[in-house]
């Protein structure tokens, strides 16, 4: 782990003097998790991929700000939170509601194949659909500290919400989620 | 503790995230209420499956070369002080646009009972939708703005004959100062296209001049 940060401070300082081939090596280290972050956060494969995009873009840009003082992960998550925050003010009229439609379930379930197989990837993929067919706030409440692991505290700096709120979205995405899986 | 606990206090229970206190009465109250039991149960169930899943998913093949094409390269001060001087030129064009939708509304006020227009004034107007390629969600955005234009446009053109000379003046030459800062803030866009301040510029743009067209066709009575 400790090598993991000092690679990455060494990868940041070359890539915020211009190396493009260093924040190269700092995106396949890190794109997977901030791909599966986008892709839990939008449920949409597609948008997944241009708010990953996104992030990546403005990180390289934000880059001669980042001063490390939270790691590079979490800097990352917390563009892309901001990132899918923008994008659901700015469409919040023409998104359509995610349900659990097989399409949308199976961009979920293609991309859960794709990726380090759990021990029970049928178990997983329900799971990735249920997550999925969440409204967009509790979801987000849900992937952010239950798979994610921040603290509510640490939400709610990245989103502006009140912890509380925030509370309150977790509980009912487990509500939801439960109901939905049978639990 | 004889009634039933609460989903969120189950789930600060399943966290860890109780008082000690809290956490003691909480347990002593489960092994005598199997509804509370079994839904701790499925709570901790659903943490179970979640800490399974995938904390990396492989994003597709081809995202780092979309990414590598936007990159631009950066000096911290040169960067800036580009990103600001562009901003602020295409901001002044913004103001120009501001200017010339509150001097319309003053002249159609003055030349409203005035002579007939010609009929070719407004629909000569230069193309409005400049070629340079925008990412999917600003086209999708410019696309919305272009069909409130297109209508707005139909509607004025209907009207064009209660409107004078020099009110038809004022129109072209605002939306073709509207429609040079579009284009501008377009090209910068498309440059750009991960920066905010333009994207607000350009949207923007667009609203002044369809709040523009919005004008003149309210006040140009109908034919």
């Amino acid at each position: 782990m400790d090598a993991n940060v000092s690679r990455d401070a060494s990868l940041v300082t070359r890539a915020r003097r211009g190396d493009a081939d260093a924040f190269e090596e700092l995106y396949r280290a890190h794109a997977g998790r901030v791909y599966a972050l986008c892709l839990r956060l939008t449920a949409d494969s597609g948008t997944a991929r241009e708010l990953t995009q996104d992030v990546f873009v403005r990180a390289w840009e934000a880059l001669p700000e980042f001063r490390g003082e939270s790691n590079i992960t979490t800097w990352l998550h917390r563009i892309a939170v901001n990132a899918m925050r923008m994008r659901l003010r700015s469409e919040r009229r023409r998104r359509a509601r995610v349900t659990l439609a097989d399409d949308d379930a199976d961009d979920a379930a293609t991309a859960a194949e794709g990726a380090t197989a759990p021990r029970d990837v049928a178990t997983a993929i329900d799971l990735e659909r249920a997550v999925a067919a969440l409204p967009p706030g509790v979801r987000r409440a849900f992937v952010l500290h239950d798979v994610e692991g921040y603290s509510h505290e640490e939400i709610a700096r990245m989103t502006g919400l009140a912890a509380g709120t925030l509370r309150a979205q977790l509980h009912r995405a487990r509500q939801l989620l439960i109901r939905t899986l049978r639990l | 503790m004889t009634d039933h606990l609460s989903f969120e206090l189950l789930c600060d229970l399943a966290d860890a995230a109780l008082a000690p206190a809290v956490e003691s009465a909480a347990r002593a109250h489960l092994p005598s209420c199997e509804d509370c039991a079994s839904r701790l149960s499925a709570i901790s169930a659903l943490a179970a499956r979640t800490a399974a899943l995938p904390g990396e998913m492989g994003p597709p093949d081809d995202l780092w070369g979309d990414i590598r094409r936007e990159l631009k390269p950066h000096t911290a001060v040169g960067r800036v002080g580009a990103s600001t001087l562009r901003i602020r030129h295409l901001a002044a064009a913004a103001v120009v646009i501001a200017a010339g939708s509150s001097a319309l509304t003053a002249l159609i006020l003055r030349d409203l009972r005035s002579q007939p227009a010609t009929q070719s004034a407004v629909a000569a107007l230069p193309p409005q939708v400049p070629p340079a390629e925008l990412p999917a969600r600003l086209a999708s955005a410019e696309h919305g703005y272009t069909q409130s234009v297109a209508t707005l446009q139909r509607t004025l053109d209907e009207r064009r004959d209660s409107l004078a000379p020099s009110t038809i003046a004022t129109v072209e030459r605002s939306l073709r100062v509207a429609d040079s800062a579009i284009a501008e803030a377009r090209d910068a866009l498309a440059r750009d296209p991960a920066n905010r301040a333009l994207a607000a510029l350009f949207a923007s743009n667009y609203e002044r001049k369809i709040d523009l067209l919005r004008r003149a066709t309210e006040l140009a009575p109908r034919t």
